[in-house]
């Protein structure tokens, strides 16, 4: 029965994050045919365009609530609509997170083969949500108007930088922890060490620095209407989702992964997960180069 | 199986390459109006933008430099170089389609005018295809979105007015265009099919 849970929850994770992930393949130009092959698969992309669109719509409406509610606020309506408005934030950020964006890969591929405990998965899911969060709160403290932020790099020089350095810190991550990996498979099985907590809290570092372009709007919204700190409440309760998202997501994939090595230890080899020990490292440098040249072009 | 199952989903996993690329923090709810001239061709096109709050609030505290809350002919213009122009570059997100197949037509424009309305970011602006465009002679669809999907665009309802064309000689429908998905292939955009009745 667990077992059959966490292979659930495998697909299911894999199935929201993946879905930006196979389509990019598009868009780095490698083949619309290998794009075919990734989407086409598995789901069926009506299905995944009605959950696409519910959970857009669903977005959407938190947004409006969130503002409404401020604006009640701001008109002097007091009490209940507060907690309201906490609870809304929540829910947004957690939502929200699911989204593209927001680490999700990169921390996935960190622990690729990683064997970490589950904690370390949950650990990073709130590092990544407070460092995203923070970076937003210090955007809005010291810029006149966040409108160019929203759009990201291809309107905003100071964006641009942002990510710059977000992609190169991935990179850098990717390319320590391909050696630790090298370093590590010539140890014996019981000295073996996957795990280094500095390269978790930089590469949580590394990408958080990229402002959460959610919380930059409803801390602007709050803010320019006079109401900072209520903003700032509001975004502390968003990040509190991103964290509860993001960690589950860390976690479980963690749990997950671990799960699918017993089973295929059993039926296959172990070889393919020294494979994948390699390739989340390879991974994380790809992911830091392709984007640190995509994003060139906007400086 | 199961393990099948989870080693394929692995292995998808590193054929494909991560984006990490922006998502909608931006929408817009969009009516258009279409106007035929006498040929039944497409003389222009009205589309009426209501941006939402939070965005509306970003840009007015950018753009209205004497504070009066709306927008005076100068800073009109500030918000047209600023965010419309790009806008444009994007054939204003309006994207045709000419028996299923995008057209390349141009758009020009003719009018745009930006105002605050309830809080709201409201443009209205009219553009003209370069190319006659028939919908009587041939299939045309509208759609209007952000195939980069920064900004998420929806129809308000009864979204098209059309004028031009005596009695109900142009009703339209929107559909769900599953033919040119946006978003690297994630999300099959909403369409308008101009002067047919859904079959």
């Amino acid at each position: 029965m667990q077992k059959k849970t966490l292979i659930l929850f495998f697909s299911f994770s894999l199935f929201f994050i993946l879905k930006p992930v196979m389509a990019s393949y598009g868009f780095l130009g490698i083949s619309m045919k290998s794009r075919g092959v990734c989407v086409k698969s598995g789901a069926g992309s009506s299905f995944l365009n009605v959950v696409w669109f519910k959970f857009t719509k669903t977005q959407r409406m938190l947004n409006k609530k969130v503002a409404r509610s401020m604006r009640e606020i701001k008109k002097g309506r007091k009490g209940k609509i507060f907690w309201f408005l906490m609870f809304l934030s929540f829910v947004y950020g957690f939502l929200h997170s699911f989204g593209p964006g927001h680490g999700k890969i990169v921390m996935i591929s960190y622990f690729t083969g990683k064997k970490a405990h589950w904690k370390r998965g949950a650990m990073m899911g709130w590092q990544i949500a407070f460092i995203h969060a923070l970076s937003a709160v210090i955007i809005v403290l010291s810029v006149k108007s966040i409108a160019s932020y929203v759009f990201g790099a291809s309107a905003s020089r100071e964006m641009a930088a942002l990510k710059l350095i977000s992609y190169a810190g991935i990179f850098i991550i990717g390319a320590i922890t391909f050696f630790e990996v090298a370093k590590n498979e010539e140890k014996k099985p019981e000295e073996k060490n996957f795990h280094s907590g500095k390269s978790q809290f930089f590469l949580a570092l590394s990408v958080g620095v990229v402002p959460c372009a959610g919380i930059l709007l409803v801390l602007f919204y709050a803010t320019a209407q006079g109401l900072f700190s209520v903003g700032l409440l509001a975004s502390l309760f968003m990040s509190l989702g991103m964290a509860f998202a993001l960690s589950v997501i860390g976690s479980g994939y963690i749990l997950a992964e671990r799960k699918a090595e017993v089973l295929i230890k059993s039926s296959a080899s172990a070889k393919i997960f020294k494979a994948f020990r390699y390739s989340g490292a390879v991974l994380l440098m790809l992911i830091g180069v392709s984007f640190f040249v995509y994003t060139l072009r906007f400086v | 199986m199961k393990t099948h199952r989870a080693v394929l989903s692995v292995i998808f996993f590193f054929f494909c390459v991560p984006a990490l690329i922006a998502h909608p923090h931006v929408w817009v709810d969009v009516s258009l109006r279409v106007d035929f001239d006498k040929n039944g061709d497409i003389a222009s096109i009205m589309e009426i933008w209501r941006y939402d709050e939070m965005f509306s609030m970003a840009v007015i505290k950018q753009i209205d430099k004497n504070g009066d809350g709306d927008f005076d002919a100068k800073e009109e213009s500030d918000l047209k170089n600023l965010y419309f122009s790009s806008i444009e570059r994007f054939g204003f997100y309006t994207h045709i389609f000419v028996n299923g197949k995008e057209a390349k037509t141009g758009m020009k424009l003719k009018d745009f005018s930006a105002r605050m309305s309830d809080g709201n970011l409201i443009y209205v602006f009219t553009i003209v295809p370069e190319k006659p465009l028939n919908p009587l002679k041939s299939e045309i669809d509208i759609g209007i979105y952000d195939s980069g999907y920064y900004t998420e665009f929806s129809y308000e309802e009864d979204p098209v007015l059309i004028t031009g064309l005596s009695g109900d000689g142009c009703p339209f429908y929107i559909f769900e265009d599953d033919e040119h998905p946006i978003y690297f292939g994630m999300v099959e955009p909403e369409t308008i099919a101009l002067c047919r009745k859904k079959l």
